[in-house]
């Protein structure tokens, strides 16, 4: 037997090391390898995942922690099969180590990397790094042995080892006899090593289950792809000092004394072509700012807006974020020049520099209660900017910077994919051999807001014996997979843009979008690291918002921009008071038009928090009510103390802003900035790693020893558990809420070019054109219908008599006509009116399929008569290329009816979405009334608590997160919309009704708070079958 | 060329002078056709494993997976055929799905046509979902068509599926009168009026056509007959317009015979009991004689026979007989017979005995060798045939290399159809490795002390350990060092400790 050996004799780094970053290999994360290291005693751990290093942030974090020491090094398998691990062990290596990484990443598809020996020679011959050869255990044949070590030890002599990884397959000593012989011959030195792949044997069951699910087979099929044994775990010193000679064990201490570097050298430069020569960044900035000044205040800049500017300017000076402001400014700018509408947001975005530098039009004056949202010294937290953009030009915007900074400069951040509850249980599930069937089942019985619960119910229910040995089994490896990462994505739109090659700080790999590169990192690696990124996102409203400022500038002359929109506007208010806002920027939701009648906004503030409160963390944080009383005077506003009272007197003593919450923190509980910055992430991820409950006893017995009293403290915590991942920054409400002041003045003062911008950017927002149609025409506009002769692709204005715009409905509103042959049609009429089917078949060379849609749409009438006549004759229309194409058929007339009012209606819907014609319900109104049911506008009129009796075409569905389990419903008849609430006992016994009807009805009691009406539902019937062939879609959320 | 235009004439002829369906004369039939319709055969043939609660039968297509097919226990629940299995999920968790299986479905129709030839002569499969039987012969013999439809009738209540039945003067119209519910119709006259008021989704034409046919405003076969017959062509299609046709017995429409899998069948008296195996064999080789003349006049082969021996007092007795690849040839047939019939034992004497073959197959030509050599693989399907004659056909079988780390579950019985030999070039199979070929089917539990083990002396341990973890999720997880080691009386040894109970066991010995 071999000597005992206590562990202080031994010494021992693991060298080769592969977290779950590698992804469906490893079976245990960054931290938990490193803390298990240190636990075990190891002197250090090496991590390398398979061509990357997506998880050495993390390890990093944890390492620092506890103090041991990190080498970061990539294990790379060549083309070839010759398998290396490659260590960082300077900062130029690591650099040449992310290059590696980056050109074998990107020289394939998404997801896999392909490296050669050349690459391998050509990265890392000038640098130091360390090299460990992994000999291939199962073809360990002499020749190709000693083959693949001269190749390595001619290039990498000095700084090459033989890892010898023992996996007990039952021939270790012949292979260590092999290498140890092919090592002297080579002149290359042993080392022991792991090839790890988890931090303890325990994760044995879950590494398998990672395999079936990496090679999408049920465990029991895998075979030899499955690993023999569980050797591949942090050994204990002992075993280790029992398996291999001391000195294979002293050369993993040789090699990590080799290493002298860690992430936290890593610095962030700036690209230099930012700031003009003979200019400093500083110098550069205030310049800029200056002339913005002048530009804001052409007659004279306020002199406590001055105050600020300089106040800001020297903070940012001071921590050194000019550049950064620069690099936004400069992409901002570009975005203008290109004539793409776009608005910033985030706690810097707000600042008066940034309304100078043009990033935000929210004009500091208008909100005079938003100070001190700035970056902050104490938190050392970086600067955040989102910039939004047109949604469907933002890719413009990201070519500008690609072509600036060149693709090896400029790089988005990845996002990790990780387990969640559903998908964890269907590829578990897949693995362990479950139909298919029965895990789709649980996995969609499960809601993610039960925060990743599988409850024993829903499993019986699916057909599954809860506490069977296999089913029990399922569950816990679902738990320990829940939060592994899976792939990397990219981020929406956050840019690292560097002074120098990027892929020397971090490999750049492909994305699954052509010509798009992501960085191995996400924003919180970026975080923790202190470097910056600037935030290019996608926004529909803003299309939709310059569309509209095109019309009202090409049909009257006159020009707006998001800042010449007339500030506090009583009208708009109005409007938006009365819940009149379908189409308009957020709050078009059917919560947030529940709350507008009730907190009937006077002004830009108050839109600043109905952004903020209609949201999951104030309604899960109980936050609503309170300020809706507070605000109605119902309830005195009070503070229990002058620091409180500083921190949420805006909102009138209640927490709505995440900011407030952390600034609370600070000045009731005694937080430090540091720690306010930890708690906003732990609130942010709570769910996932319950992070949040270590600040309960902090923040309690904080307040108390301030003598605040314990239920306020209480309460406060629970607001904060409730904010969880949605608390809504101030920041960024102020920035949404200025988009939705100037949609509701779009919507209420030019209603014609506001739907029809919307109509031309859709698939947008909350609603279907029907109802944005609907509602242009109650706000009085003119809607006309689609029309080859009078339509262009897209919806116009046309003058009324009265000088008025009308509103042309668009060729693109025709479902199943292609974009090709719609544009053709408008080109073609440029020449001359269309004349017969023949005529427009001709000139605009359409096909069968897009003239069958024309004419099914309705939009021949003008040529060819009702819709069956327009069918038929577009139906004997030939291709032009056709034999006979100059023959006229002496055809017989057909005997066609012609389309009843609701045929054509149902033809409307079918092939345009939205009708012009009677609403669905006017047609059936007689024998609803028959029924008893009521239209939407007698309901409203009736009395609360009354019961009802009413139908509607289902508009939309919605079961939001916040609501626990209740569904609302909008319906819509001729008269209106109708309000449902669905509780969730009578959602589950009428689920086909809920999820199906297309005609809903309803027996139910008014409720009614001021003026928001919603009709509790007791019953529900489904009416569909009298609509006949009438299709209609109603949008669902969840 | 172009599909949409009849030839020109017709097109010509027609326009000018046949605007119209209705003047098209009829061709004189005196057919009666029955359709029998299925309506819910996907689901009828999954009948016997369902239970009461909710069922569904689903397809995949374009990468959904679509209900097609329900019981009644899912239509109470809302899940009707068309729906996507996930929305059927939400509307019934304790959903039980089957896959749909063309298969079975088209088993289910040929087995009912076979059936059915005992009504009359002519049946005729519709896939997927009907029968049509040409039963204008037969009326004379069951008296009216109404007993026909009461026999079919019955025995599809026997069965237990989902019908409707109608009668009509063509097949076509049968067929869509059962789909639209219609009653009968038993003459020409009568045709057009009933299958006008049918809507156009009985004749199952593609959807495109259907919506066209929509948004033409005509929505049943009566507003087709209404339309120009050469505009009808051109737009909807010459296809449809010969549908139409042959609906209304305007064009022949000729339907393909079923014809059923046939076995053949022949019995001999011996007269009187006896266990006698001579007279068996006589019987057998005479009955051999009559087979083989039967399958050279039909050019076919079989693969099975059984024999069954019939008792005067017992259930008879039964043999089965399988050859490795079809034959026709009598020295092959009898050899097998032979071989087990002579040394059958019997419950009791035999008085008659009876062969029935499995079905017949179509002779497949085999290359001959110039020399007349037997191939090997004949010879080993021959060997095959005498073992599994003398031993019996379970006692003979294959054995494969299974991947799997478990030793005790990394081989397999297998099929012996065919002489093949074990072989794994898998690397990482332990099959590459130092394995014995002799497992022993129990571990043997070894006698050991801290530092030692023994099997009729001392072992020493040769090797470094195999260490193997695996099969966890079966429930016969093992976690084992093997380790190959040398007994004191010079056997080689495969022996494991188990890594929970530290016990020694023996697994193998190497030859």
């Amino acid at each position: 037997m071999a000597s005992r050996t206590s562990r202080a004799d031994v010494q021992y780094a693991e060298l080769h090391c592969l977290s779950n970053f590698s992804f469906l290999r490893g079976a245990s994360h960054p931290a938990e390898l490193v803390t298990a290291a240190a636990e075990l005693g190891y002197a250090g751990l090496a991590l390398t995942d398979e061509c990357s290093v997506a998880g050495v942030v993390r390890a990093h974090g944890a390492a620092k922690k506890i103090g041991l020491k990190l080498v970061i090094g990539s294990e790379i398998v060549l083309a070839d099969g010759l398998e290396i691990v490659v260590l960082a062990v300077d900062r130029q290596s690591y650099g040449a180590l992310c290059r590696l990484i980056s050109r074998a990443r990107r020289a394939t598809e998404k997801g896999s990397y392909l490296a050669s020996r050349e690459d391998v020679a050509d990265c890392l011959a000038d640098s130091r790094c360390a090299l460990l050869w992994v000999p291939d255990e199962h073809r360990a044949e002499r020749a190709k042995l000693l083959a693949d070590g001269s190749w390595l030890a001619e290039r990498f002599g000095g700084r090459i080892w033989l890892a010898a990884e023992l996996p007990r397959g039952g021939n270790d000593r012949r292979l260590f006899a092999e290498w140890r012989t092919a090592g002297r011959e080579l002149g290359v030195p042993l080392v022991a090593a792991g090839n790890v792949l988890m931090h303890t044997r325990e994760r044995r069951m879950l590494q398998d289950t990672l395999t079936a699910i990496r090679l999408k087979t049920p465990l029991d099929k895998l075979g030899f792809a499955l690993a023999p044994n569980a050797e591949r775990c942090l050994r204990p010193l002992e075993e280790l000092a029992r398996r291999y000679p001391p000195e294979l064990l002293r050369e993993t201490l040789a090699i990590l004394e080799r290493v002298d570097f860690s992430l936290d050298e890593l610095r962030y430069e700036y690209p230099h072509e930012l700031v003009p020569d003979g200019e400093t960044p500083t110098s550069h900035l205030r310049k800029l700012t200056e002339s913005g000044e002048r530009w804001r205040w052409p007659s004279g800049t306020p002199s406590e807006v001055r105050t600020r500017i300089e106040h800001e300017l020297a903070l940012i000076a001071e921590l050194r974020y000019e550049a950064y402001f620069l690099t936004v400014h400069d992409v901002v700018r570009e975005a203008r020049r290109m004539g793409i509408l776009c608005q910033g947001r985030g706690s810097a975005a707000n600042s008066v520099v940034c309304f100078c530098l043009g990033i935000t039009e929210v004009d500091p004056a208008r909100m005079q209660t938003l100070v001190e949202r700035f970056i902050s010294k104490e938190r050392n937290e970086p600067p955040d900017i989102d910039v939004d953009f047109e949604h469907e030009r933002r890719e413009e915007v990201i070519q500008y910077i690609y072509r600036k900074y060149s693709r090896e400069r400029a790089a988005l951040a990845a996002t990790v994919i990780s387990y969640r509850p559903r998908s964890a249980i269907r590829d578990v599930g897949k693995a362990l051999g479950f139909e298919d069937g029965r895990i789709g089942a649980v996995a969609r019985s499960l809601h993610w807001w039960e925060g990743g619960l599988i409850e024993q119910e829903r499993i019986a229910e699916a057909g599954f014996d809860p506490k069977s040995p296999r089913v029990r089994l399922w569950l816990e490896l679902v738990e320990t997979l829940l939060g592994f990462p899976r792939h990397l994505s990219q981020h929406v739109g956050g840019f690292v843009i560097a002074e120098r090659a990027i892929d020397e700080l971090v490999p750049i790999e492909n994305a699954s979008m052509p010509e798009r590169t992501v960085i191995q990192w996400d924003k919180d690696d970026l975080e923790e690291l202190g470097l910056l990124k600037v935030d290019v996102l996608g926004l529909g409203m803003l299309t939709a918002i310059r569309r509209c400022f095109d019309l009202i500038e090409s049909f009257s002359g006159q020009r707006y921009t998001i800042a010449t929109v007339p500030a506090e506007d009583e009208g708009v208010y109005g409007m938006i008071s009365r819940a009149d806002t379908i189409g308009v920027f957020q709050i078009e939701s059917r919560a947030q038009m529940a709350m507008l009648p009730r907190l009937r906004p006077k002004e830009f503030y108050d839109l600043v928090i109905e952004v903020a409160i209609v949201r999951p963390g104030p309604i899960q944080g109980d936050m609503v009510h309170p300020y809706l009383r507070r605000r109605t005077k119902e309830e005195p506003v009070t503070y229990p103390s002058d620091e409180v009272r500083g921190v949420l007197e805006r909102t009138l003593g209640v927490p709505i802003f995440q900011e407030q919450v952390m600034k609370l923190a600070m000045v009731a509980a005694g937080f430090t900035a540091g720690e306010a910055d930890q708690l906003r992430r732990a609130m942010a991820a709570w769910r996932r790693n319950g992070e949040l409950e270590r600040f309960e006893r902090r923040l309690i017995d904080g307040m108390t020893s301030r003598k605040y009293d314990r239920e306020f403290a209480e309460r406060l915590f629970n607001q904060i558990k409730g904010f969880g991942e949605y608390g809504f920054p101030e920041s960024h409400a102020a920035s949404f809420a200025l988009l939705v002041y100037v949609s509701a003045w779009l919507k209420h003062h030019e209603p014609a070019a506001f739907c029809c911008a919307l109509l031309n950017s859709q698939p947008m927002g909350f609603y279907a054109p029907q109802q944005l149609v609907r509602s242009a025409r109650e706000h009085g506009v003119e809607v006309r219908p689609v029309d080859v002769n009078r339509s262009d692709y897209e919806s116009t204005l046309e003058r009324c008599e009265d000088l008025k715009p009308a509103l042309r409905l668009g060729l693109d509103n025709v479902n199943g006509l292609s974009t090709e042959g719609g544009k053709r049609v408008a080109e073609a009429r440029a020449a001359g009116a269309f004349v017969t089917v023949r005529d427009l078949a001709e000139r605009a060379a359409l096909g069968a399929k897009d003239l069958g849609a024309l004419a099914s749409a309705g939009a021949l009438q003008g040529i060819a008569g009702h819709r069956h006549r327009a069918r038929w004759d577009v139906a004997g229309v030939e291709k032009p290329a056709e034999l006979l194409a100059s023959m006229r058929f002496n055809e017989a007339l057909p005997m066609l009816r012609r389309p009843t009012e609701s045929e054509d209606i149902a033809a409307d819907y079918r092939h345009l979405d939205l009708t012009l014609g009677r609403h669905p319900l006017a047609l059936l109104r007689e024998r609803l009334v028959e029924h008893g049911i009521l239209d939407a506008r007698s309901v409203a009129g009736a009395a609360p608590g009354a019961r009802v009796r009413a139908a509607g075409l289902v508009i939309t569905r919605q079961r939001p997160s916040s609501a626990s389990g209740v569904t609302f419903v909008t319906l819509e008849d001729e008269t209106g919309y109708l309000n449902l609430v669905i509780w969730d006992s009578l959602a589950q016994s009428e689920r086909r009704i809920v999820r199906a009807a297309a005609l809903m009805g309803v027996v139910g009691k008014v409720q009614k708070e001021g003026d928001v009406l919603h009709v509790i539902a007791e019953r529900l019937f489904d009416h569909s079958e009298w609509l006949g062939g009438l299709a209609t879609r109603s949008r669902d959320f969840q | 060329m172009s599909r949409s235009l009849p030839s020109r004439d017709l097109a010509i002829r027609e326009a000018v002078t046949v605007p119209s369906f209705d003047r098209e004369p009829a061709l004189a039939t005196r057919q009666s056709w029955i359709a029998v319709y299925l309506p819910n055969l996907a689901f009828d043939v999954f009948r016997s494993r369902a239970t009461d609660g909710p069922a569904v039968v689903v397809e995949p297509m374009h990468g959904q997976v679509y209900v097609v097919a329900t019981n009644r226990s899912a239509r109470s629940c809302g899940i009707v055929p068309g729906v996507k299995l996930n929305a059927a999920f939400a509307l019934a968790a304790s959903l039980r799905v089957f896959e749909r299986s063309i298969r079975r479905e088209r088993a289910s129709l040929e087995s009912l046509s076979a059936w059915a030839e005992r009504l009359t002569s002519t049946v005729s499969l519709s896939p997927p979902d009907a029968v049509l039987l040409e039963v204008a012969g037969s009326v004379r013999l069951f008296g009216s068509l109404a007993a026909i439809k009461h026999k079919l009738g019955e025995e599809l209540a026997r069965r237990g599926w989902t019908r409707r039945l109608c009668a009509a003067p063509t097949a076509t119209a049968a067929l869509w009168l059962a789909r639209g519910a219609v009653e009968d119709v038993e003459s020409l006259a009568t045709l057009s009026g009933k299958l006008g008021s049918l809507p156009v989704r009985v004749t199952r034409w593609p959807l495109g056509t259907q919506a066209l046919l929509r948004d033409l405003g005509v929505r049943t076969i009566a507003d087709c007959l209404r339309l120009p017959r050469d505009g009808f062509a051109r737009r909807v299609g010459l296809t449809y317009l010969h549908d139409l046709d042959r609906a209304l017995a305007r064009r022949f429409d000729p339907r393909e015979s079923f014809v059923p899998q046939e076995r053949w069948s022949t019995k001999r008296e011996l007269y009187q009991e006896t266990s006698d195996s001579a007279i068996f064999m006589a019987a057998v080789e005479d009955m051999l004689a009559a087979l083989t003349y039967e399958l050279r006049r039909r050019q076919a082969e079989v693969r099975s026979v059984r024999i069954e021996l019939e008792h005067v007092r017992l259930k008879p007795t039964f043999e089965s007989f399988d050859w490795a690849e079809p034959t026709h040839e009598r020295d092959r047939l009898l050899s097998l017979l032979r071989d087990r019939l002579e040394r059958i034992v019997l419950p009791a004497p035999a008085i008659a005995l009876r062969l029935t073959t499995g079905f017949l197959l179509p002779v497949q030509a085999k290359p001959n060798d110039l020399f007349d050599k037997v191939p090997v693989e004949t010879l080993a399907h021959v060997l095959l045939e005498r073992l599994r004659g003398r031993l019996g056909a379970e006692a003979v079988h294959g054995i494969a290399a299974v991947a799997e780390h478990r030793p005790e579950f990394a081989w397999s019985r297998s099929e012996a159809r065919s002489a093949t030999c074990l072989r794994d070039d898998d690397p990482l199979s332990p099959w590459a490795r130092q394995r014995p070929l002799w497992l022993l089917p129990i571990p043997l539990p070894l006698g050991s002390t801290e530092a030692h083990r023994y099997y009729r002396g001392s072992v020493e341990l040769d090797s470094s350990a195999e260490r193997i973890e695996s099969g966890w999720w079966d429930g016969r997880d093992a976690c084992r060092d093997y380790y190959v080691a040398q007994s004191s009386c010079d056997e080689r040894l495969w022996i494991y400790r188990d890594r929970r109970s530290f016990d020694w066991y023996l697994h193998g010995l190497f030859g």
